[in-house]
């Protein structure tokens, strides 16, 4: 989600909160013998800051069930973003600013993974998407780029195939999910054997199970390995060439979506199992403190 | 050129995509059912293994580290109001530690809990926050009658009163005339070995106890003992009066030295009769006592009677020296009598000088505790303003601000209101039966 002017009123409420428990904490702190979550204004802290981090845990069980008709899903995220922000302070403030000690521990430190995590997605998730918007021209559905990537290869067979003729070559099955392919392809003329050579050798390859560390995977050498093709051929194929230089930057978008996409996403799996794992142990903790 | 035409777009989207849950949302997945579950199992464990430790909110005080496993032994639901609820009652800390109540007029009493907090660490629970006693001694109500002390004490350095005794206007109560400067002169005073340098430490003695298992450390602790003349003045100031009796008269009321200086004659006498006609040796009595130009006495009660005077006269001179007449009083005394017959007895009404109590203070601060052995280090002088006081109404304590310069928080050295002050009565304490046995601790 990108935080821009639409968020105002949030990060107004947000810092009106936060001043406020501040402002109730310093005299608290300063002249109170104890300070500390067994406190009243302690316990207050405590109250709150677990109402938010409540709220903000339920954002999970929100996206579970979108046509609930309890608030857009936008106004969920934004509380979760503002809320999430408030509810490290609170916390702070109920444990008089101490990590603690055994269950209350694990929790502090929990809660700052979660935390720094969310703080982590907030930022990349503002970022990245643009930034996906301006390196990935072709992006697709994440989940479909493997099927795109079968389908690159398929283009390219033909295009390969209509440029050089038909041979019967044996091709290894493409990636599992992908549709298989079972392209034949005959050499009949020596003109087209630098396109077979390249083709099946170094670009096949590539784009059937693309790696960062093969030669096409870079641009500029990429560009340059094309360059060397193109006087190995006839003129009349370097349009189905430049078609393949074309696939092969496809794929190179589809690598960086993918990769982009790994970056966007990866901080929810320390994010949400510790978020769980936070609200399970601090309804431990009330429970505990409830009893002793 | 690539050619993409609307169908070929449209085939890129494989419709089914949704139904299969790419990595990173099945290992999400998995992990937002196996990290809480782990976490679940790991606080049920402690649970049912009867483990408390992981609800501890921190390491118990040196005194208490022996139930630090045994949470029962403080928090127990037979103390509390609810079965559930464990909450540390007043019972709990009662059962092993008798707290007498602060005073008796005192507003209600906080709990135990609410100065010492526990699980702060190995911390001393007496070491107790200023909060609480600025909280009542702040704005000072009590139950009945007025306040004997101030009712708007804050903390030390900051609200706290002066000392009574530094105040403005207080004077020492004592009589003793004394003059400090006097005694404490860089030039030296005069005594029986010749010109001597006193020092504080001449006079005044911290008092000193052994430790308990008998170290060989002697342990200084308290505050300085009272001035006393048999350790302090007799050295100089002796009470000799008559240069036949070696014994020096008591440091009495004047009827107790009387009945003395009579009786160290009369024995005097009793074993040197030879000496009843023989007369003063004029050389060895004082200057002020020029030898009487009567005749010798005729027995010696008569001889007793003689020296008797002169010696209560001698004294009386020395005692003014530093108590304060206020006049004569009456006493019966037995009279004297023959010493060949000492059986006969009748008393007799006689006059003898009458002194001021001494009235010498041997606490100044009687509301706080003062310990001399950490400070042995500073020069007494420096608390105390003792080289230049003349008078004995000078009160020679130290004011807040001197204790102010190190018992500061800004100073490092505590400044809070337990170092001097104690909120429960120990004078009313009482012992305190046994409630556990060593294997609830084992």
């Amino acid at each position: 989600m990108i935080i821009d002017r639409s968020h105002r009123s949030w990060a107004v409420a947000s810092a009106a909160i936060l001043i406020v428990a501040l402002a109730a904490y310093v005299p608290y702190a300063v002249g109170s013998p104890r300070v500390g979550g067994g406190t009243t204004l302690g316990l207050a802290y405590g109250i709150v800051g677990f109402g938010f981090m409540a709220f903000v845990t339920l954002l999970s069980l929100r996206k579970k069930f979108p046509i609930w008709r309890i608030g857009r899903t936008q106004t969920w995220m934004r509380g979760h973003l503002w809320l999430g922000a408030l509810s490290l302070p609170l916390i702070l403030l109920h444990a008089g600013f101490l990590f603690g000690h055994g269950l209350a521990s694990v929790l502090m430190w929990l809660f700052a993974v979660v935390y720094a995590s969310g703080i982590c997605g907030a930022w990349l998730q503002h970022t990245m998407p643009r930034r996906i918007l301006r390196d990935v021209p072709m992006e697709t559905i994440y989940e479909q780029i493997g099927h795109v990537r079968a389908q690159l290869v398929d283009e390219a067979d033909r295009l390969v195939a209509d440029a050089s003729g038909r041979l019967e070559v044996a091709v290894p099955p493409a990636a599992s999910g992908a549709t298989v392919l079972a392209t034949v392809m005959r050499v009949d003329a020596d003109v087209t054997a630098p396109l077979r050579e390249f083709y099946v050798h170094e670009m096949r390859p590539f784009v059937q199970a693309p790696s960062r560390s093969h030669p096409l995977a870079n641009e500029t050498s990429a560009a340059g390995r094309f360059e060397k093709l193109r006087p190995l051929l006839p003129v009349s194929l370097h349009a189905a060439v430049a078609d393949l230089e074309s696939i092969c930057e496809e794929e190179r978008q589809l690598m960086r979506q993918a990769r982009m996409h790994g970056v966007l996403h990866a901080w929810l799996l320390v994010h949400v199992p510790l978020s769980f794992a936070l609200m399970a142990l601090a309804i431990a903790h009330i429970i505990g403190a409830l009893r002793y | 050129m690539r050619i993409r035409t609307a169908k070929m777009l449209a085939e890129r989207i494989d419709l089914n995509y949704f139904k299969r849950a790419p990595a990173l949302r099945r290992w999400r997945y998995i992990l937002s059912i196996a990290i809480p579950a782990i976490a679940v199992l790991w606080i049920a464990g402690y649970a049912a293994a009867g483990i408390r430790r992981p609800y501890s909110a921190g390491p118990v005080s040196s005194a208490h580290a022996f139930a630090e496993m045994k949470c029962e032994v403080c928090h127990t639901s037979a103390n509390a109001p609810a079965g559930f609820r464990a909450h540390v009652s007043e019972k709990a800390c009662l059962t092993c530690h008798d707290a007498p109540a602060h005073v008796v007029n005192q507003t209600p009493s906080p709990a135990c809990v609410n100065c010492h907090v526990e699980h702060s660490g190995r911390v001393q629970l007496a070491k107790v926050g200023d909060g609480l006693c600025v909280d009542c001694h702040g704005d000072l109500k009590t139950m009945q009658g007025a306040p004997a002390i101030s009712t708007t004490v804050g903390r030390f350095g900051s609200r706290h009163p002066e000392f009574a005794a530094a105040r403005e206007g207080a004077k020492d109560p004592g009589t003793i005339r004394f003059n400090h400067a006097l005694h404490m002169t860089k030039d030296g005073v005069r005594s029986l070995r010749g010109i001597e340098i006193l020092q504080c430490t001449d006079c005044h003695k911290a008092a000193r106890i052994l430790p308990p298992q008998g170290g060989s450390h002697e342990l200084r602790v308290g505050l300085m003992s009272a001035a006393n003349y048999q350790q302090n003045c007799a050295r100089c100031h002796g009470l000799e009066f008559d240069y036949r009796i070696e014994q020096p008269a008591p440091h009495d009321k004047p009827e107790a030295v009387r009945a003395a200086v009579r009786t160290a004659l009369q024995n005097y006498i009793a074993a040197h009769p030879s000496e009843i006609i023989k007369p003063d040796d004029p050389r060895r009595l004082p200057l002020n006592f020029p030898p009487a130009a009567e005749p010798p006495a005729r027995n010696a009660t008569e001889w007793v009677a003689r020296r008797a005077d002169n010696g209560e006269r001698l004294l009386w001179s020395r005692c003014d020296v530093c108590h304060a007449r206020t006049g004569t009083v009456t006493v019966t005394v037995p009279q004297a009598q023959p010493v060949a017959d000492p059986r006969r007895s009748v008393t007799v009404t006689v006059s003898v000088p009458a002194f001021a109590a001494s009235h010498i203070a041997t606490r100044w601060m009687v509301r706080a505790a003062f310990d001399h052995t950490p400070h042995l280090m500073l020069q007494c002088v420096d608390c105390h303003a003792a080289e230049n006081s003349q008078l004995t109404s000078d009160i020679l304590m130290p004011k807040q601000a001197t204790c102010a310069t190190c018992h500061a928080p800004s100073r490092g050295a505590e400044a809070r209101c337990f170092e001097c002050h104690q909120y429960h009565d120990w004078r009313k304490s009482h012992a305190v039966s046994p409630a556990f046995k060593l294997t609830d601790f084992r």
